[in-house]
């Protein structure tokens, strides 16, 4: 009895292979930004730019993942599930580095202070939106001098357009200013930073406590932090990628986001499981009901992805308001089209299809394939959102996409591994004091 | 021919723990036999390995009824808006896939639910009156804490003492030989007649509706809910008995005037001083920027559409009738510049006010949804308008 119970607690022990990945994805992820930063800063001025872009989308990637497995931590105390318990700790060791991401965006004040960068045009915009929207309209209602009706249309469409674009933009001046996103941002980081470390350090007092005193703290605590989260989650993303486009503006756009964070934090915990599960570890406490429940939620969430994605795109297609439309009008441009139709297909259709049967849910390597697709996916995602709105791609006819995009994601991806086998080597990789540790080690999907 | 041997509908066996019953599950299968079910109180983990269940086909026929909703929908949406009706809504496509969407996916999930549904009512042989097992009081206890294994007499190996004798040796509770009932356990005669009944009887409004559509009549509608239909109040047209001439329409007292109405600046309210339109604009009317401003605004939403926002005739509503003249869908005659010569020159404050009220050629009028006051700031504004366009 005594030598079972040793195995488990080796089992459960990531010890050498913790240090190990980590090491690797170390390398990787030094290499991988490194190498984005030579391309990106070799090239020109205009890959300057792309280059920011780039490493916004790859660290909002790194970002999502860190929050959606937050989420994942906190939600399992606040509906008392024990089908997650034993896969939750990764969640935990993951999420526990929320700060290092946060640090990991700081790049980012570069192009958003600094005037040799672009990224968001607002932030660089000066008095030009400050103009009083009824001052030169008179002007600017002057009859167009187009003869042909579709030239005049389109015209007239431009035109409207950009004053949309001003007049939209001058509104929202009270909120999308420098200084009141810096105070935003900071609210994130120490939001973020207390809830992570919270729940992470309570999390692992569990496996000494003599008590559960530590559970039901998290238990009491998981349902503000829940609303914490959604607040949070959904401002970043307004901020940080919908304003790149200032005039746009959807209110579906931060649970889009979350649908893909929450997503892709399935798929990264089905990933790191059977990583460790092929190096020999967790495998007395992982089995095959385990990955079918994480299957079904990145399932679901994929779903939930394509719902809320479509209903934004409906909303937008039936109005048909000037300063909404433009945002997906850019992205059915010909440089664009390709990706939105890859993203239809992509991130819903196609995984819809080849995960809906459970018994790929149930086949472990199946389902990791799908993860890892799922990944790669939730990254074309944040890719398409932000991308357009780098200046030439507005209008060009070529996509700007880059080898760089590419490496900067390797990149992330390795500081993402990195970063969580570094802190899953130091602790058990299952709550072992969980009052729900026993359920969850006998569950069985019916 | 009376028999008197009992007719057995099979044999039932209780057990008292978990463990037992999946023990018996094994055994039962491991001797082969077929026609057999295991009944639980609540799901027991590890029955279906128990029993040797084979996975169910059920997610299959759903999914393919689901997919059989994703595409009747689409044929149904189709045919109607781009067949049957079409109707232009929004100027987008008669037939465009992204507002079939909320309509395919509801019909998915209708068709599989449904099929789910009856699907699993046909694979447990539901509807039915009531189970032989259910006849044995101590059968009950299989929905509280006691577990049962029940093979059937249609089993080819049942035989009524050697299997009986089989599970007694599984360490059963108890274990009772069910009788075949005397009635039968399928639905009653009357319900199955009172279901044949309901289904015509459901046939029959839809049959009337189809009769009422396509039969010209003179009858008066049939009323089912009257509610306000018939209220003892006046209508404008209405036909009395309490008034001499018969009509429910009043005329207002000779020599008396609404609050409101009394109209006496003629220039200001009709644009006119005796039949002829004034040149400017009244001197009632404060021209003030702000009143221009607000023409502006008003011109946007109300006039805008047709003549445009530089009041070149060319505006939305304009566009979008042309481009149906060009496909031969409508006759349509462009809203007029306001730029023209003869308007700029010729027409009058007082006319300009006077077609905004009262509408000129195709042009409704529009005293009806906008003031005296902002038609004159919107004749204020075109002035404007047209001399921004002056060289």
């Amino acid at each position: 009895m005594a030598s079972e119970h040793h195995n488990i607690l080796a089992d459960c022990q990531a010890g050498e292979v913790g240090v190990k990945t980590a090491r690797v994805g170390l390398v990787v992820g030094v290499a991988g930004i490194g190498a984005g930063v030579l391309l990106g800063y070799t090239g020109g001025h205009e890959l300057q730019t792309h280059f920011w872009f780039a490493y916004l989308v790859a660290w909002f990637w790194l970002l999502t993942i860190g929050l959606g497995t937050m989420l994942f931590s906190v939600l399992a105390h606040l509906v008392g599930a024990h089908w997650s318990v034993t896969v939750r700790r990764l969640a935990e060791v993951t999420q526990s580095n929320l700060p290092l991401f946060c640090l990991l965006g700081l790049p980012l004040l570069y192009p958003l202070l600094s005037d040799d960068v672009t990224v968001w045009r607002w932030a660089h915009a000066g008095d030009a939106h400050h103009e009083a929207p009824a001052a030169g309209a008179a002007d600017a209602h002057a009859a167009p001098d187009a003869h042909a009706p579709d030239a005049a249309a389109q015209q007239l469409g431009a035109k409207l357009a950009q004053e949309e674009h001003h007049h939209v933009a001058s509104h929202k001046v009270p909120y999308l200013n420098v200084n009141f996103l810096l105070v935003r941002f900071a609210i994130y980081g120490l939001a973020w930073w207390l809830l992570s470390r919270y729940y992470f350090r309570r999390s692992v007092a569990q496996d000494t406590a003599d008590d559960f005193e530590p559970t039901r703290r998290m238990r009491k605590w998981s349902a503000p932090t829940v609303i914490v989260f959604a607040l949070t989650i959904s401002f970043a993303a307004f901020d940080l990628l919908m304003s790149l486009d200032e005039a746009w503006f959807s209110t579906m756009f931060g649970v889009i986001i979350f649908a893909g964070a929450f997503m892709s934090a399935f798929a990264w915990l089905i990933v790191a499981s059977k990583y460790l599960q092929s190096k020999g570890r967790m495998t007395q406490v992982l089995n095959t009901e385990h990955y079918h429940d994480l299957g079904k939620m990145m399932f679901a969430f994929i779903c939930f992805w394509a719902y809320t994605s479509f209903s934004q795109f409906m909303l937008i297609w039936y109005a048909n308001l000037p300063e909404e439309t433009r945002w997906f009008q850019n992205r059915l441009s010909p440089a664009w089209q390709e990706w939105s139709w890859a993203l239809m297909f992509g991130h819903f259709m196609i995984p819809f299809v080849g995960l809906i049967s459970r018994h790929v849910k149930r086949h472990k390597h199946a389902l990791t394939f799908w993860a890892v697709y799922m990944l790669g996916m939730h990254w074309v995602d944040i890719y398409w959102i932000a991308m357009p709105n780098l200046e030439p791609s507005r209008t060009a006819e070529d996509n700007p996409f880059h080898v760089l995009d590419v490496a900067l994601l390797v990149g992330m991806a390795g500081i993402l591994v990195w970063a969580t086998a570094r802190r899953a080597a130091g602790q058990s990789l299952v709550p072992l004091r969980d009052p729900l540790l026993d359920k969850c080690l006998a569950h069985k999907n019916v | 021919m009376s028999n008197k041997q009992p007719q057995y509908w099979g044999v039932m066996a209780e057990f008292e723990t978990v463990d037992q019953v999946l023990h018996a599950a094994r055994e039962v299968r491991k001797a082969g036999f077929s026609k057999w079910d295991a009944h639980t109180p609540f799901p027991v983990h590890g029955m279906d390995e128990a029993m040797g269940i084979r996975p169910t086909r059920l997610p299959w026929v759903i999914l393919a009824m689901g997919a059989v909703g994703v595409g009747a929908a689409q044929l149904m949406q189709h045919w109607m808006n781009g067949v049957d009706y079409p109707f232009i809504i929004s100027g987008k496509p008669l037939v465009s896939w992204p507002s079939s969407i909320p309509i395919t996916f509801e019909m998915m999930v209708l068709f599989a639910a449904f099929t789910a549904f009856f699907a699993m009512w046909m694979a447990n042989d539901l509807p039915r009156w009531f189970h032989p097992l259910l006849r044995k009081p101590r059968f009950a206890r299989a929905t509280n804490d006691r577990f049962f294994v029940a093979i059937e007499a249609r089993d080819p190996q049942f035989d009524p003492a050697r299997t009986s004798e089989f599970l007694k040796r599984l360490h059963p509770a108890s274990v009772e030989l069910v009788e075949m009932p005397e009635e039968s356990s399928s639905l009653p005669p009357f319900v199955k007649r009172g279901i044949v009944v309901l289904s015509c009887a459901a046939l029959v409004p839809p049959a009337l509706i189809y009769n009422a559509r396509h039969e010209p009549s003179s009858r008066p509608p049939i009323n089912l809910i009257p509610d306000m239909d018939d209220q003892g109040k006046f209508r404008a047209q209405g036909e009395t008995k309490v008034f001499a001439d018969g009509r429910m329409s009043r005329n207002p007292a000779p020599g008396t005037v609404a609050r409101g109405e009394l109209r006496a600046d003629a220039a200001y309210w009709t644009g006119m001083i005796g039949d002829r339109f004034v040149e400017k604009v009244p001197d009632s009317v404060k021209v003030t920027q702000d009143l221009v401003i607000r023409g502006q605004q008003r011109y946007g939403i109300y006039c805008a559409p047709c003549h445009d926002y530089a009041g070149t005739g060319d505006g939305t509503v304009h566009r979008a009738a042309f481009a149906l003249t060009e496909v031969g869908k409508a006759a349509w005659t462009k809203p007029a510049s306001l730029h023209d010569e003869r308007i700029r020159t010729q027409v009058t404050d007082g006319e300009l006010f006077s077609v905004i009220t009262k509408g000129k050629n195709t042009m409704p009028g529009y005293a009806a949804q906008i003031s005296a006051a902002d038609r004159w700031a919107i004749v204020l504004y075109v002035r404007a308008l047209q001399l921004s366009q002056q060289k």
